[in-house]
């Protein structure tokens, strides 16, 4: 096989290095996720010893817990790869030179796709084959058969998601594709984690007869038989021979049909990707009178920045989608008759202004406009403040007067405990800038983990500060105060003496 | 003190990073005068113009802006300049319009006025048929326009550009040239530096020289013509000679700034 330059060989290599290069990871994060590899191999013993010593499932048990698993994998590497997958082909800014190369496009197609199936592949074979290999060691050689059967899962997920990519740029664009994507890739990755929970839900151990009745008629429809052919994955997965070599040839010629077969579809979609001219006429707003007002005029300007891009809005959302697994598990504990549940919007109110806070302040796209112009920094910080709070509030107002219908008490705590987690969280933000390109909001946390840390503290405090005052303990008094003052310690002089904004960066 | 027909007086302005990136730097730009700054790649006419429109903290020296000591007082020196980089300032995702009632907000400008000005400014730059559309989709030379349009709409009495005509296309170069000369002759007091000499030659009524964050030499292109003691040179001729990477090399010419 040709390995040199312009081979396919070749062109995977600068595909994964751009992967590699995109995810940020630097040779300090690479050395660590060794040891951590090392530590999953460790972790995995006493399992497998646990394992060893067990009597045998029944099979009927066993099919589930394995199509459970591997059906989370799956949706997991779908959402990776969607994603992936609308990057590599409607996102990346080098299409133009790839076709105007001599390279053959379909070989550029089958390479993209192969980068993203090793990448999704990658990532799942990190957390699952430590265990595989630590169980294959010491149960049995079977528990191998997860090597095939990630890498059958990763091409079967990768050509999925070839083809929902290509269905909805024909559907809806290429511009649109991307902002859909993200919130099918959210959506994805979320049923993934709700799979995990799914035994909670399937128990019905509410005291509540209607979930106890939706228990047992998911029940009935989820769970067929044992001879079922739903069961077949998970035989393949078990390592019988022959369902096993079937998944393999189906997922690998689904793939390469997908790859290879849709190719000059997925061309004709990446030559449009590439010539939509982002730019597009808006609605007449020249009779509308300009508005005055140095803070107003700023306000207004970081909310149409946010509002006009659907893709940001997207990835924004997304985090607050991967809550929700958090909260289906929260369901059944409580404070009193209050599921704990609602205290996941605390956590999102905090994680969505510390995103819009981001980017009113280090995604700025024109900083130094904002430093060469007559304002104070203070104000333009005010200006950045209300800006990232307003779409929180926004987004939270809903949920928050349905919780105070609820329980009217309940409505106050997570009004005053949102309201709370979202003030520190966008103050962290601003007064910890770190200027990078709006579009790389996805890397803000790199090379600064600590304010990460920092924020998802301050969201979990304000989250126990609401369970505290659920339970009317005297002690979520104390959570308030502190919470509020620990972003702004240590850049308050400065912000208070209204250095400019380019010297609080 | 500085005189008040002085639009710009910088005294001993210093900046250093790793190296001297401006050294002991004194200007004076009188009101109304379209001043030239040039100099070589390195030569610290971007990091001059940060320090005097108050992007950069100098460790040395003094700025004044029409008198306004821009260091004690950077907010009301802010208020007389315009800045334009050469990497235009704009918001992809804003029009045209949007982007210039913006900016006019920064400058505190009454909406009324800002809206008269920003159809003039955009009319004058052929920009207005795209006033609805988002700069996104704007071609290099109408986001520089679009940028231009900003700088200019509080009507500034300083207007400082950064390489503004670099990666424009001649008709537009031309609009933009054509409009400076308009500002200049209109009273604004203008600093610009640009690679183009040509540009230069034609445009500005002084020039300023810097190399190694030091003023080489400073005048009138027949000033500099009569110091180099070559009537014809071309600007580019003393240039080269100045800096010291013309044909055949060598040391910079020695009749520079004393003269």
């Amino acid at each position: 096989m040709k390995t040199g330059a312009g081979s396919a060989l070749w062109l995977l290599r600068h595909e994964l290095r751009l992967q590699w290069r995109s995810s940020g990871i630097t040779a300090t994060v690479a050395i660590v996720a060794g040891f951590v590899l090392v530590l999953l191999h460790l972790v995995a013993l006493p399992l497998a010893f646990a394992v060893r010593t067990m009597r045998p499932l029944p099979t009927g048990l066993t099919c589930e817990l394995v199509t459970g698993g591997a059906l989370f994998a799956f949706l997991m590497m779908m959402s990776t790869a969607l994603v992936a997958t609308v990057q590599a082909i409607f996102a990346r800014g080098d299409i133009d030179l790839m076709l105007s190369s001599p390279l053959r496009p379909r070989s550029i197609i089958l390479v993209r796709a192969g980068a993203v199936a090793l990448t999704v592949g990658g990532g799942m074979a990190a957390l699952a084959l430590p265990f595989a290999n630590v169980l294959g060691l010491v149960v049995t050689p079977r528990w191998l058969v997860a090597y095939p059967a990630l890498a059958a899962l990763a091409l079967l997920a990768t050509a999925a998601s070839l083809v929902v990519a290509l269905g909805l740029c024909r559907l809806i664009g290429p511009r649109r594709t991307r902002v859909f994507a993200q919130v099918l890739a959210g959506l994805l990755g979320t049923a993934g984690f709700l799979v995990t929970q799914l035994p909670n839900l399937l128990q019905a151990t509410g005291s509540d007869a209607a979930t106890r009745r939706m228990g047992d008629l998911l029940t009935g429809i989820v769970m067929p038989g044992p001879d079922s052919l739903t069961w077949l994955p998970a035989r393949a997965l078990m390592g019988e021979p022959l369902p096993l070599a079937a998944g393999l040839v189906l997922s690998a010629g689904l793939f390469a049909l997908v790859a290879h077969g849709l190719a000059g579809r997925f061309i004709a979609s990446m030559a449009a990707a590439g010539g939509t001219g982002s730019g597009r006429p808006r609605r007449r707003t020249t009779t509308r009178r300009f508005r005055t007002g140095a803070v107003s005029v700023m306000r207004r300007k970081e909310l149409r920045l946010i509002a006009r891009d659907p893709w940001l809005l997207t990835r924004i959302m997304q985090q607050a989608i991967f809550l929700a697994p958090l909260a289906a598990t929260a369901w059944k504990h409580g404070i009193g008759n209050v599921p704990l549940s609602w205290l996941v919007l605390v956590l999102i109110a905090g994680n969505l202004a510390g995103a819009f806070a981001w980017l009113a302040v280090s995604g700025e796209d024109a900083p130094d406009l904002l430093s060469a112009s007559p304002l104070r920094a203070a104000d333009v910080l005010r200006a950045k403040l209300e800006a990232a709070l307003l779409p929180v509030g926004l987004a939270l107002l809903a949920p928050i007067a349905a919780a105070g219908c609820v329980d009217p008490w309940l409505g106050v705590t997570l009004a005053a405990c949102c309201s709370g987690a979202a003030l520190s969280c966008a103050t962290l933000e601003l007064l910890h800038p770190a200027p990078r390109k709006r579009s790389e909001f996805n890397q803000r946390a790199k090379g600064r983990w600590a304010i990460g840390l920092a924020e998802a503290l301050l969201g979990a405090g304000w989250a126990v500060t609401a369970a505290g005052m659920l339970a009317f303990t005297p002690w979520a008094l104390i959570g308030p105060p502190l919470l509020l003052a620990v972003p702004a310690l240590h850049r308050l002089p400065e912000w208070l003496n209204g250095e400019p904004l380019a010297t609080a960066g | 003190m500085a005189q008040p027909h002085m639009a710009l007086q910088v005294r001993g302005l210093s900046k250093r990073y790793a190296i001297p990136a401006v050294n002991d730097l004194d200007l004076a730009i009188g009101a109304g005068e379209f001043y030239g700054l040039l100099g070589p790649n390195g030569a610290g006419k971007t990091t001059t113009l940060r320090m005097i429109v108050g992007l950069l903290t100098p460790d040395a020296g003094s700025i004044e802006i029409f008198g306004v000591d821009a260091r004690a007082n950077p907010m009301a020196a802010k208020q007389m300049i315009a800045w334009l980089p050469d990497e235009p300032m704009l918001y992809d995702k804003l029009t045209p319009l949007e982007y210039l009632e913006f900016v006019a907000g920064l400058w505190r400008m009454d909406a009324a006025t800002a809206q008269r000005r920003a159809h003039e400014l955009l009319e004058q730059l052929e920009l207005w048929p795209h006033r609805d559309e988002r700069c996104e989709g704007f071609s290099r030379g109408m986001k520089q326009k679009a940028a231009l349009a900003g700088a200019l709409i509080h009507d500034p009495r300083l207007l400082v550009l950064d390489e503004p005509l670099s990666g424009l296309d001649a008709a537009i170069a031309r609009e933009v040239k054509d409009l400076l000369l308009e500002r200049a002759r209109g009273g604004c007091t203008i600093i610009l530096t640009t690679h183009v000499l040509d540009v230069a030659e034609r445009l500005v009524d002084r020039i300023g020289i810097i190399r190694s964050g030091e003023l080489l030499a400073e005048g009138s292109l027949d000033d500099l013509r009569r110091r180099s003691g070559r009537r014809e040179s071309t600007l580019e001729d003393i240039f080269l000679q100045l800096v010291g990477t013309g044909r055949g090399g060598g040391e910079p010419a020695a009749w520079e700034l004393a003269a």
